[in-house]
């Protein structure tokens, strides 16, 4: 009785010890989730409790009809789609040039980008306001767009350029030597092999755009200008805070990271891990 | 044939190349400017003056900006080890396939869902447990106490509050050390561990003399990632403590943001953002150094 005791545990431990990462993990976003669809009452009580009692959703309703909250949530689904859109050309573009030239320049010139993404934001957002300011883009969504963009571009140079290196050189050959141009050879031969590269690429980029504060709440201030983490931290008025349509507002900015970590998760990690793991 | 190559080649690299010089650089001569003038956003009328290294020296004398360096260094370095513990715990509980012989079905699950946290906006990690282990309102406190844990005023109490930063950056951060580290190891042959099983190695020599050596460059890797991008900390701390109390958690992002943009003392937040800058570029160098064996490009 006690050896197949023993035996259990073995196979089981380590499921068990996940378990609990999963549960520490999981917890309080449960939690918010579910006081998302408790009536306003409910929300915070002492002592407070965890699943709901009844389910509602008027903060959901409460959101979208009376807070008008989809000019917040259009603002941050284009400016996230735009810049990950061009972070994702213009970096496949010179990830190209990059991975098919050896040069001191090259190096060189690499070594300066990928600098630029140890900038920390809080450093470049004073100077950029002010420009920001002078150039009459302060509360547009270009502001932001131009911004994301080029924070992503030295990530983006850098995972393409690892994930075009893989291909080999006689796939390109053929096609300069039929007579395609550089442009050509990057569109028809080498986009369609790195598909994965690009999806997780996109990925990471839309979620550093989506998920961005600082330069939103700097560069944001009107009301309808406003994208989604500026959002939640409004909801703090200084004198109320309303919690009932922030924990809804929580609920769906969780909706992306979710979908895109469950749907891409292969790809996510052989991404991200390319440069990691071959040093 | 060569030089029209050469000429997409450039075309190709320059979209990426002048996006990055405006928003990255550009900026940073800017703040360069800045620091020698004496610009207020909150005096447009101010005449402007060259103030030389006026502003340097006010801030590199004041105590709030080498109190942001420390706080920021506490909660980069603590964050890292943990981050790394744990990474390190979770990815051989991943991987581990070898000892019973086949691969234990649902891995790729419980990994796909460790890593959500990761992708979540920081802000809401930050609103998330700012009123989660809230003491009058938050689920935090009753739980530990279900446990027999100690239970605290965690973000207001002046000695938890930086652990309550760590432990939102860890909780957030490990999968992704995880994750690199879980594509290391399968980078690990499996038929060394065949013939340490041969030799008669048993499980901790197999650890520390196979995985643990051929570990080192993803961890190097890990650690250098990690380090520089813990040191930008800004939106968990806003969410949640916004420096407070006191000045307990003003990292240096806070310190700096704080200076410009509710001070409005502009060129002094240019200036305390050149140094940060200088400092962060400066740690790069040694963790490179201290830790890497080749370069990463």
């Amino acid at each position: 009785m006690e050896k197949t005791a023993k035996k259990i545990f073995y196979r089981v431990w380590p499921y068990f010890i996940l378990i609990i990462c999963l549960t520490v993990s999981f917890t309080p976003i449960v939690w918010v989730v579910c006081s998302s669809l408790k009536p306003a009452g409910d929300i915070l009580t002492i002592p407070p409790f965890y699943f709901p009692k009844t389910i509602t959703l008027q903060h959901y309703y409460d959101l979208f009809f009376k807070r008008d909250i989809s000019p917040v949530f259009l603002n941050s689904l284009t400016i996230a789609l735009a810049s990950t859109a061009i972070s994702i050309v213009f970096g496949t573009l010179a990830a190209y040039v990059f991975a098919r030239s050896k040069s001191k320049l090259m190096d060189g010139l690499l070594s300066l980008i990928l600098t630029g993404r140890m900038m920390p934001a809080v450093a470049l957002v004073i100077p950029l306001y002010m420009v920001m300011r002078q150039l009459n883009l302060v509360n547009t969504k270009t502001s932001l767009i131009v911004a994301y963009t080029a924070m992503s571009l030295p990530f983006a140079i850098y995972m393409m350029m690892g994930f075009i290196s893989q291909i080999p050189y006689e796939i390109e050959e053929s096609g300069i030597i039929d007579g395609c141009s550089p442009f050509k050879v990057l569109t028809l031969l080498i986009l369609p092999l790195i598909g994965a590269g690009l999806a997780s690429t996109a990925i990471f980029n839309f979620l550093t755009a989506w998920n961005e504060y600082l330069f939103a709440v700097i560069f944001m201030i009107d009301e309808r200008a406003k994208t989604i983490p500026v959002a939640l931290m409004a909801f703090d008025t200084g004198r109320n805070t309303y919690w009932g349509p922030r924990f809804a507002l929580m609920v769906i900015s969780l909706v992306p990271a979710t979908i895109f970590t469950l749907a891409a998760q292969k790809y996510l990690v052989s991404g991200v891990t390319l440069g990691a793991v071959k040093g | 044939m060569f030089r029209s190559r050469r000429r997409s080649f450039v075309f190709f690299l320059l979209p990426a190349l002048l996006l990055i010089i405006f928003i990255q650089f550009m900026p940073m001569g800017y703040n360069l400017v800045l620091s020698f003038l004496n610009i207020q956003l909150n005096k447009p009328n101010l005449p402007v003056k060259f103030v030389g290294l006026q502003n340097y020296f006010s801030i590199l004398s004041d105590k709030g900006f080498w109190n942001s360096v420390v706080v920021t260094l506490i909660i980069g370095i603590a964050s890292t080890v943990l981050e790394l513990l744990f990474g390190l715990i979770l990815a051989l509980l991943l991987d581990m396939k070898g000892r019973f012989g086949k691969a234990p079905g649902g891995m790729g699950f419980f990994r796909g869902l460790l890593f959500i946290p990761y992708m979540i906006m920081p802000i809401m990690v930050g609103l998330t447990w700012f009123i989660f282990a809230d003491s009058n309102y938050g689920m935090l406190n009753p739980i530990l106490e279900m446990f027999g844990l100690p239970t605290r005023v965690w973000f207001s109490n002046e000695k938890t509050a930086i652990w309550a930063i760590v432990a939102m950056d860890t909780w957030q951060c490990t999968p992704m050390v995880m994750m690199i580290i879980a594509s290391g190891l399968k980078t690990i042959d499996a038929s060394l561990y065949e013939a340490a099983v041969v030799d008669g190695a048993n499980s901790w020599q197999k650890f520390s003399s196979i995985t643990m050596p051929m570990l080192k460059p993803v961890l190097k890797v890990a650690v250098s990632m990690r380090l520089m991008d813990v040191m930008r900390i800004y939106d968990t701390i806003i969410a949640t403590t916004k420096g407070g109390p006191g000045n307990k958690t003003e990292a240096i992002s806070v310190f700096t943001q704080k200076l410009g943009f509710e001070q409005f003392k502009t060129s002094q937040g240019g200036t305390a953002a050149l140094l940060i800058t200088i400092l962060i570029l400066v740690m790069s160098q040694i963790v490179v150094r201290v830790f890497s064996t080749k370069e990463s490009t």
